[in-house]
């Protein structure tokens, strides 16, 4: 599936680990949360290449003491009418502190780009029902934000008039 | 003529930014449109979208529900929802029990144009429907009452930006309700929300909120549990943050009618549920708060009281008039409330006139309370919970002016608060989920109830009708309830006693077997004249419930069936 990161296709160089499947001697694979902590007993401490895969439903305090060994979290939509995995990018990404990659895939719409990457995802596996054009141009569908704190990308929030100066509002785009 | 300037009333005014962010939501909206109609997009994908700028699919056609925040609005925005109302409904619109305004003729490929007129006097739809945080609502006398300790509508306006399309929370498992109250006697029902907030002061004159979880009506009506005595207001937009955080995550999403967050809290237990809130909000993010802070202090400079002149409180002519003409106390008694400032009073107007439908104005009646409010109101204008509108700041020696003129545009009921001030959903005539009328059940008591004298007699007596178990007509916190079921095909009218949305909410309970819709004015009738037969001296309807319970009222409905 094309996969979209900084507004533009990449090339997607993960692959999921699939059930009965081994991870002895594979790189750049992203395993089911159910199989993280036998796949890490196994995996050297400093070898990169490994991501997880979380149901939507799944608690992400259980990969807290994991993250420093991940590059890249996988969350679901199974419908985009289910916004757990907003919740979820949030926490990971700025209660957490994860610095890698984090995924969006499943049923959500482009209409709500702007929202994942403001959550904090930077990563959308996309089919092709809608061109690159359509979704790059939602992120900036309302380039303005109430929440300074999840601002991204360029969005404007509010200036505060300070000692007689305003500060420049950034524009989107 | 002369140059006519409309007073601007002392409330929240969109700066640049915010006029920025209202725009690009119409335009995103008019292309959503667009993409819908051009089938880009699924009706299935399309419906969250458009409820999420507050536009319903009703029975007959579509339904524009526009947020009136905190229900305080000014004459000028007043004026656009009548010309509104002319343009683009049948000249009507209809206040909401959540202080909006909702239009129910409106047409699909017209809504974004509505919604550009409402940008122009800083109006919008924005989060008035879907599974995303609503308006947030308030006491509908905030900033006049002589019983508040601080106008609450600076919090609720922090809380409007704080929730406008925020990123995390517009994909909940269900709709999210908040209320906001700054008088220890609530007029906000804060404890039949998804959360409360009641205003404390400590001994150092400093505000902190009571917050307060998992109440609402619907099919599982529930009072709300308090998770913080205290939150010091600092702390607020972090407390609820995390409140949405555990909500979003692990509120129950796979039955449509358990997935607000009262069933959460109750199938967690209080203490569980505050205890996930209280982790959350020990890791949440505190960098914000400084800014929080400011954006308070800036919100709050444009709630300035108005320039209130220094006016003596007893005025004599109002006074001899009370004396003179019963018409007049009457609509004193019921319709004005007591304000903080002695020689100002709070006046209502009744959009419940006898065998009228509750709620619905026309747009002559808007423009006349508009007209009524620049003049003797600072240009200020209130949406209540019971769908009446207020003038919050008209000075006590104006009454009689006022009371005439609203007279004359049949907007001085004396009814506010009595038997014939009743709450009512659209019920069957226009909502796609009601089970049976609620409207014409609404007017047929309110006409038996036509003399004011009796209502007057009978005293404080809430009246709710819902037309479904979604309870939009706030049957549950009804002092008499009324719900309509279908029953085989038949209309059928069941009744709850003893509800009440203040600090002292209670939901009411069933009282028998329910009645036709031939029945059901009478029945009420009957539990009026038995409260009338059993009431101590100066005991309310509701004390008197509470004191005898269910019985006599049983008794006189169902004796000998």
């Amino acid at each position: 599936m094309p996969v979209i990161e900084n507004n533009a296709f990449v090339d997607d160089v993960w692959s999921n680990l699939h059930e009965g499947d081994s991870a002895r001697d594979r790189s750049m694979i992203i395993v089911p949360l159910a199989r993280l902590e036998e796949v890490l007993a196994g995996w050297p401490e400093d070898h990169r290449g490994l991501g997880v895969d979380v149901p939507n439903d799944a608690d992400i305090a259980v990969l807290t003491p994991h993250l420093a060994r991940l590059d890249i979290v996988t969350l679901n939509f199974p419908g985009f009418a289910d916004g757990r995995a907003f919740s979820q990018a949030r926490s990971i990404r700025h209660t957490e502190h994860f610095t890698g990659t984090i995924r969006a895939r499943g049923g959500f719409l482009p209409d709500q780009y702007g929202f994942l990457l403001q959550s904090g995802v930077d990563s959308f596996e996309v089919s092709d029902r809608f061109s690159l054009a359509e979704w790059v141009r939602h992120a900036g569908s309302v380039p303005a934000t109430y929440q300074r704190d999840y601002a991204t990308g360029g969005l404007a929030t509010r200036p505060f008039a300070e000692a007689g100066s305003r500060r420049e509002q950034p524009s989107f785009g | 003529m002369n140059m006519h300037v409309t007073p601007e009333p002392n409330m929240y005014r969109y700066d640049e930014f915010d006029r920025k962010f209202v725009d690009a939501r119409v335009e995103q909206f008019r292309d959503q449109v667009a993409r819908r109609l051009d089938g880009t997009i699924t009706e299935d994908e399309f419906k969250p979208m458009r409820l999420m700028n507050g536009l319903y699919h009703q029975l007959h056609a579509y339904m524009l529900r526009v947020a009136v925040p905190y229900g305080t609005m000014s004459a000028r925005q007043l004026n656009v929802l009548a010309d509104i109302a002319d343009k683009y409904d049948r000249g009507y619109g209809h206040w909401t029990t959540r202080q909006n305004i909702q239009y129910n003729w409106v047409r699909l490929e017209e809504t974004a144009d509505i919604l550009d007129m409402l940008a122009g006097v800083e109006m919008h739809a924005i989060q008035t429907s879907g599974n995303c945080i609503r308006n947030t609502t308030t006491d509908p006398y905030a900033g006049a009452a002589a019983d508040e300790l601080a106008d609450p509508r600076p919090v609720c306006e922090l809380i409007r930006q704080w929730s406008s399309l925020h990123p995390e929370f517009t994909y909940l498992p269900r709709k999210f309700k908040i209320a906001v109250t700054g008088s220890p006697n609530d007029r906000a029902a804060v404890k039949v929300h998804d959360i409360g907030l009641r205003m404390h002061l400590n001994e150092a004159g400093e505000r902190g909120w009571e917050v307060l979880v998992g109440g609402g009506q619907g099919r599982t009506p529930m009072v709300a549990v308090t998770v913080r005595d205290w939150l010091p207001e600092a702390d607020l937009l972090p407390y609820l943050t995390a409140i949405m955080r555990v909500y979003n995550l692990v509120g129950r999403r796979d039955n449509k009618y358990k997935a607000r967050i009262k069933i959460l809290v109750h199938e967690m237990g209080a203490e569980a549920f505050s205890a996930a809130v209280e982790r959350e909000f020990a890791e949440a993010s505190r960098e914000t708060l400084e800014v929080d802070a400011r954006e308070l202090a800036r919100i709050s400079s444009y709630f300035a009281a108005p320039a209130f002149e220094t006016l003596p409180a007893f005025v004599p002519e109002i006074e001899e008039r009370k004396l003179a003409d019963r018409g007049f106390r009457q609509w004193l008694t019921a319709n004005t409330v007591a304000h903080k400032v002695p020689g100002y009073t709070i006046v209502n107007a009744s959009f419940k006139p006898a065998g009228g439908i509750p709620g619905d104005a026309t747009s002559e009646q808007m423009r006349g309370v508009a007209r009524l409010a620049e003049r003797y109101s600072f240009g200020e204008v209130r949406v209540t919970h019971a769908q009446n509108l207020t003038m919050p700041h008209v000075r006590t020696r104006d009454l009689i002016e006022v009371w005439q003129q609203l007279r004359d545009q049949g907007l001085a009921e004396a009814n506010i608060g009595l038997i014939g001030d009743i709450i009512s959903c659209p019920g069957l005539d226009y909502c796609a989920l009601a089970t049976a009328r609620s409207i014409p059940v609404a007017q047929e008591i309110s006409a038996r109830f036509a003399d004011i004298r009796k209502q007057h007699d009978v005293g404080p007596l809430k009246l709710n009708i819902s037309g479904c178990i979604n309870a939009c007509g706030h049957h549950h916190v009804g002092h008499i309830g009324i719900l309509g079921v279908d029953k085989k095909g038949k209309e059928f009218y069941q009744i709850t006693l003893g509800g009440s949305s203040t600090e002292n909410s209670s939901i009411g309970k069933i009282l028998g077997p329910g009645f036709g819709a031939d029945e059901i004015a009478g029945a009420i009738e009957t539990v009026v004249e038995t409260y009338l037969n059993v009431r101590e001296q100066g005991e309310e309807f509701l004390q008197t419930y509470r004191r005898l319970g269910a019985a006599p009222f049983k008794e006189a409905l169902y004796a000998g069936n």
